[in-house]
């Protein structure tokens, strides 16, 4: 008989085969990596939607200090400035801004406007954060006067070194001469559609103040990358403003509120995006605002809220359901005065995950240690984020909505509010390099409420 | 029909390009087997691998090299293996009481796996880690330190030491 070394491996395969996995166990693992793989999508996946609408606002030479500015960017109108909307996503949306790029065209000072590819290349450097030698562009037809469709894709996101790396998704950018034509004219970008994204039809136009339903559906994604959507509002007459959602799923519909400003410029935008914060797939459509006969509404709080702002020159608001609020009052009051039977009140076991377990009573330990409960007030008092995307797949599971809003910050690049808060958390310079080392975005104390006012999650740090 | 160990390993190290379930599949069997091994409990290897697909299929970036998913995942568990024996500090009682559970399969088998099964909980867990990563994971003994965290020269001498407990425990059939 071969000696023990020999036998071992088999006899050891063999023993293995005493513990085989079922179906119920499956669906258990599956469930629960589903559900810790959204929250740290909203982790990490708002963090690079919040750099990418700095972006459509003109500010990433502000959020990445180290990316050498074009010089195109167009300056904003004065206050009180009339401007004419145009269907367009970049770099200009007005009719004045177009006119103020066409005469330094004509002056000579863009020459790459006057190329689609050129104007193509940089849409996928500034907006999608592509690394410039990565980039390839392929004009692909002019189907009339004045139009163009160039093909782009990003030579770092594959075919890599593993044979698995699927070929690069690809992005049909369109882009206009919406002024001058011929050799003259600039051109723009007036849509992008990815290979990787389905994306529902939309309107051209939508009526001021109205809400419209956006669905997308994502094709070869691969399992690492998030799903975000965002409405992007240039609006004249004030900040600019990006209403955003990140999650991991196959499908997204979304009911988004087109603002009541017919002179801003609105884009909805559709993306992958992977770990790194690199953009991967995008469609993105612009709309027009149709000016609306009802009355503008003075206020909108009623039953819901608005989040604060987030990046560095853009703001995220969005509404907050009156069920969400309600709770994150009843959590902050439980827990500022240690009523613990209160807070037990609000943890539904089956759903309520504390540092991403689901099902352990978080009670005790708080009894033990106060001062974790102090950390929740503070969080729980501080500007929201945008909420997630939910999963499919995930049972019972609605919109999120997360605080603070330290978790959507370019930790590089932090706004003194932003660095007040972090100090209030107790949250070192140490610990936020260690946060963007290990992470490469917040991973500090979070907790998040569904759409129904469940209390979902509290996680002190860490992914 | 059951896979040999190196229809195993060769489909472990295909390219993947699936998504969460996809994983899943191709690793479960061996995740599972592999605490079982390290624990000598069933439920407590699910415990183990559940929280180790739940951490490593939850991080993304640990996701982006597919390749080293396995690695990822192994290294989880037996991670998760080690703090849970150095946490319950009830290893000795664990040992004398626990025996491996009757488990499908025809007499001979079930007979010569428990008897191996009982021999390996004779082992010291990280004792029993090294032997299981060398003969089970067909790891360089390199390959088991760096699993380990521990020195080759300790996981050299765990791995002899072990094996000699199991000829004797196993006595004449080793």
């Amino acid at each position: 008989m071969p000696d023990l070394e020999t036998r071992m491996p088999e006899l050891l395969h063999r023993a293995a085969m005493g513990a085989l996995p079922d179906d119920r166990f499956e669906r258990r693992v599956l469930r629960r990596a589903r559900r810790r793989r959204v929250l740290n999508a909203s982790v990490t996946g708002l963090a690079a939607i919040a750099l990418i609408a700095g972006a459509f606002v003109g500010t990433r030479e502000l959020v990445l200090s180290t990316r050498v500015t074009l010089g195109h960017e167009t300056p904003s109108p004065p206050p009180g400035a009339v401007t004419t909307p145009l269907t367009a996503v970049w770099p200009e949306t007005t009719a004045e801004g177009l006119a103020t790029a066409q005469a330094r065209a004509d002056a000579g000072e863009l020459p790459w406007r006057l190329d689609p590819e050129q104007t193509a290349a940089a849409f996928a450097t500034e907006i999608l954060g592509w690394d410039p030698a990565d980039v390839r562009t392929v004009e692909t037809g002019r189907p009339r006067i004045g139009t163009a469709f160039v093909t782009i894709s990003n030579l770092g996101l594959g075919p890599g070194a593993s044979a698995a790396t699927p070929t690069a998704p690809e992005t049909m950018v369109t882009l206009r001469q919406l002024g001058d034509t011929g050799d003259g004219g600039v051109w723009t970008v007036t849509q992008a559609d990815s290979n990787r994204i389905d994306l529902q039809e939309l309107p051209e136009a939508a009526p001021a103040g109205s809400r419209l339903e956006v669905a997308a559906a994502f094709r070869d994604t691969q399992v690492e990358w998030f799903v975000t959507l965002g409405l992007l509002v240039v609006d004249p007459s004030g900040p600019p403003s990006a209403y955003m959602s990140t999650g991991v799923t196959e499908r997204i519909v979304e009911d988004i509120q087109i603002p009541f400003d017919a002179a801003a410029t609105i884009s909805v935008v559709v993306m992958l995006v992977d770990p790194e914060g690199t953009t991967v797939a995008a469609d993105i459509m612009p709309i027009t605002i149709e000016a609306s006969s009802s009355p503008i509404p003075t206020d909108t709080s009623g039953a819901t809220g608005t989040s604060g702002g987030t990046g560095p020159g853009e703001e995220v608001s969005e509404e907050i359901p009156s069920a969400v609020l309600a709770t994150r009052d009843a959590i902050a009051i439980a827990a500022e005065t240690r009523d613990y039977d209160a807070l037990k009140a609000l943890i539904d076991p089956d759903r309520f995950s504390y540092n991403f377990d689901v099902g352990t009573d978080p009670v005790p330990e708080w009894r033990r240690d106060p001062s974790i409960l102090d950390t929740l007030v503070a969080i729980l008092q501080m500007p929201p984020m945008g909420h997630t995307i939910t999963d499919p797949l995930l049972d019972g599971a609605g919109p999120t909505y997360m605080w603070p809003a330290l978790i959507a910050s370019d930790l590089t690049n932090l706004t003194v509010e932003e660095r007040a808060m972090l100090e209030a958390l107790g949250i070192t310079r140490r610990d936020i390099q260690s946060m963007l080392e290990a992470f490469g975005g917040y991973t500090g104390p979070r907790t998040g409420i569904a759409e129904d006012g469940t209390w979902l999650f509290y996680t002190i740090g860490g992914d | 029909m059951m896979q040999t160990v190196s229809e195993r390993r060769r489909a472990r190290a295909e390219p993947w390009a699936g998504g969460l379930e996809e994983l899943y599949r191709r690793h479960v069997s061996d995740a599972l087997g592999l605490a079982y091994l390290l624990t000598g409990d069933r439920t407590l290897a699910e415990d183990l691998v559940q929280d180790a697909f739940v951490k490593v299929l939850g991080r993304f970036r640990d996701l982006r090299n597919r390749d080293a998913f396995w690695w990822y995942l192994r290294r989880t568990i037996v991670n998760l293996s080690n703090s849970h024996f150095r946490r319950r500090r009830v290893e000795r009682a664990w040992l004398q009481r626990q025996r491996p559970e009757a488990a499908i399969g025809p007499d001979h088998d079930v007979e010569e796996r428990d008897r191996l099964m009982t021999a390996l909980t004779t082992l010291r867990p990280e004792q029993r880690a090294a032997v299981v990563l060398r003969y089970f994971e067909d790891l360089s003994e390199a390959d088991t330190a760096e699993a380990l965290g521990r020195p080759i020269g300790t996981v050299k001498s765990m791995v002899s030491r072990g094996m000699d407990r199991l000829r004797e425990e196993l006595g004449d059939d080793a």
